[in-house]
């Protein structure tokens, strides 16, 4: 990594207390995204994927969120030491966000340039008119070709993709160190899909911006991102270069996972089952997270796996991949 | 494979939606003079992005909307035509919907479920489809186990979910399923169960399938032949190996393109 670090997360574990009962939620989450890199984050439902993306700039419920290890670094702040005031000069401006589905995320009765307008406003010490124009510079970035009528239409006269550009502009447009973007696609279609992925990787190379990119779609992850890691029930199972995790995946989740999806670029292989359920993260079972439905489980995986640096910053939780049995 | 043995065949059908905002009218015309034929046994694929038409193929298959005109043929009969509705052939033609979590009645238990659609085909008829003692087989051959009949739907993940929904659809022994978007709604790693449970059941029931999804990747998968909607048009219908490898539209290229694969597209 040449690039200094903006987001550097290492170790952190939080729990959810739910009427008496305390549920582990993430458990020892590493991550680290270095400037104008874009890192992936794959997991099933039910992972950690998107609480792990709230904790970055504590959005998680304060009542029953409770971070019990480890920290979040964010271009310098202390995230998890910081006030609520500190981290609320954070959101929108050093950090941005795009969620899933561009309409919820739109004030419905207000028009797209009025929106920009005051999120700009509220970011910046620029003029009204100087605002104004960063409207229109704004809408221009993500390639909307006809800004001057998109200013004064409302988030319901637009496509998806154009509803999703406009929130990627609001995201962008205060120009934040770290943009995290949960299913930015998942609700486009395909060829808008792939339009939105380009239009994310262009900004975050003319901006530096790192982005951390989350996906159930290990075909998304792989156009896009440089790095991937992977998660498990709150876990890190896996983590290093795409090419490497999605070619020679060492964990036997990830091995599975692979196996499992159909992929468009190719047909002669059967598919894969995982066997087994998630596991209830109520009762976690002891040990590796994953033995349970693991078919190279042996004695060692009573015991959790620690992540293990196996070669160019590639690390994986599994005994099986370790060959001093897990002394490191 | 000739034309004799098409199980289904849609003749040049068409369906406008008409709808009135504020003295505004506005024409969708959703299906465009579209059609297709489906061979006994095989999958056929429908594929296209939102808006192309892939849903209200299978409302207008299912008799859940009226055609404007054409023809669908199904089995040798007429089953659809723009002059009023001839009698549908119940629990011959079923379907399995994308969310199992709304197309299953929270209230009923799962045998209730699963029996529901033998209430809809009259008694003359019922000996030809299931009966009630299908209902155990059926649970086991989607990978249920007895003790579930007596549960309700939210005890049920949604995989598992899923499994009920095409226990249903397949009580009536239906000569056609029609799975909308049947993984859609799935986790990633439940997906594939679903997937080879379908594979599973075609080859050992001899079904028919049309296979409706968005996903490139299962469609390559599972299909035989595949259709390309796009806007109401079926832009072409070839065989797997055909699409995938030589697809003559341009659309069909470009939406091809855009399908993002694990193998294909690395950053190095």
């Amino acid at each position: 990594m040449m690039n200094p670090l903006i987001l550097d997360i290492q170790d952190l574990s939080l729990s959810f207390q739910t009427s008496g009962d305390e549920v582990s939620i993430l458990r020892n989450v590493k991550l680290q995204i270095a400037a104008g890199e874009i890192v992936g984050l794959v997991g099933e439902s039910g992972s950690g994927k998107s609480v792990t993306a709230l904790a970055i700039s504590k959005l998680l419920p304060e009542k029953i969120t409770r971070f019990t290890n480890g920290s979040i670094d964010f271009d310098g702040v202390d995230i998890l030491q910081s006030d609520e005031s500190a981290i609320a000069k954070l959101r929108g401006k050093r950090i941005g966000f795009v969620f899933q589905e561009p309409m919820t995320a739109l004030n419905p009765t207000m028009t797209i340039g009025n929106q920009l307008f005051h999120v700009i406003r509220r970011h910046s010490n620029l003029s009204k008119s100087e605002a104004r124009t960063k409207v229109r510079k704004s809408l221009e970035e993500v390639l909307i070709s006809k800004p001057e009528i998109v200013e004064n239409q409302y988030p319901f006269q637009l496509s998806g993709g154009m509803r999703q550009r406009v929130v990627i502009a609001m995201a962008m447009s205060a120009n934040p160190a770290l943009l995290i973007a949960d299913e930015p696609t998942t609700a486009l279609d395909v060829t808008v899909q792939a339009e939105i992925l380009t239009l994310i990787e262009r900004l975050a190379k003319n901006h530096g911006t790192a982005v951390l990119l989350i996906s159930h779609d290990l075909g998304v992850i792989a156009k896009t991102c440089s790095r991937v890691t992977v998660l498990y029930a709150g876990e890190v199972v896996e983590s290093g270069n795409v090419a490497d995790v999605l070619r020679s995946p060492h964990h036997p989740y990830t091995q599975a996972l692979i196996r499992s999806l159909p992929d468009i670029a190719t047909r002669e292989r059967s598919l894969e089952t995982i066997m087994g359920e998630f596991p209830d993260l109520r009762n976690r079972p002891s040990g590796c997270i994953y033995a349970p439905r693991c078919p190279k489980k042996f004695e060692k995986c009573s015991q959790s796996p620690t992540l293990v640096n196996i070669n160019n910053l590639y690390e994986v939780a599994c005994w099986a991949e370790q060959p001093t049995g897990g002394v490191a | 494979m000739n034309h004799s043995d098409a199980l289904l065949s849609v003749k040049s059908i068409n369906k406008t939606f008409i709808t009135q905002n504020r003295g505004t009218r506005n024409e969708n015309h959703a299906v465009k003079s579209l059609s297709f034929e489906i061979m006994r046994g095989e999958v056929f694929g429908l594929v296209g992005e939102s808006g192309s038409g892939k849903s209200t193929i299978a409302n207008l298959l299912m008799n859940l909307e009226t055609l404007d005109s054409g023809e669908i043929v199904f089995d040798g009969t007429a089953i659809a035509t723009s002059k009023g509705i001839p009698k549908f052939p119940y629990g011959d033609i079923q379907i399995v919907f994308q969310d199992p979590r709304s197309s299953l009645d929270p209230r009923m238990n799962v045998r209730d479920i699963i029996e529901e659609p033998l209430r809809r085909v009259s008694i003359a008829r019922k000996k030809e489809f299931g009966s009630s003692s299908d209902v155990l087989k059926l649970i086991q051959a989607v990978g249920l186990r007895e003790e579930h009949l007596d549960r309700k739907p939210h005890q049920f993940s949604g995989g598992q979910r899923q499994r009920i929904a095409i226990a249903r659809a397949l009580i009536t022994r239906p000569k056609l399923v029609i799975l909308d978007e049947p993984t859609s709604a799935l986790d990633i790693s439940v997906q594939a169960q679903v997937i080879n449970l379908l594979k599973t059941l075609q080859d050992e029931l001899g079904l028919t399938y049309l296979f409706i999804s968005h996903n490139m990747g299962v469609v390559k998968y599972l299909c035989d032949r595949v259709g390309v909607l796009y806007q109401g048009e079926l832009l072409e219908v070839e065989t797997n190996e055909t699409i995938f490898t030589v697809p003559k539209q341009d659309y069909t290229k470009k939406l091809l393109a855009s399908v993002p694969s694990m193998f294909e597209d690395m950053e190095e």
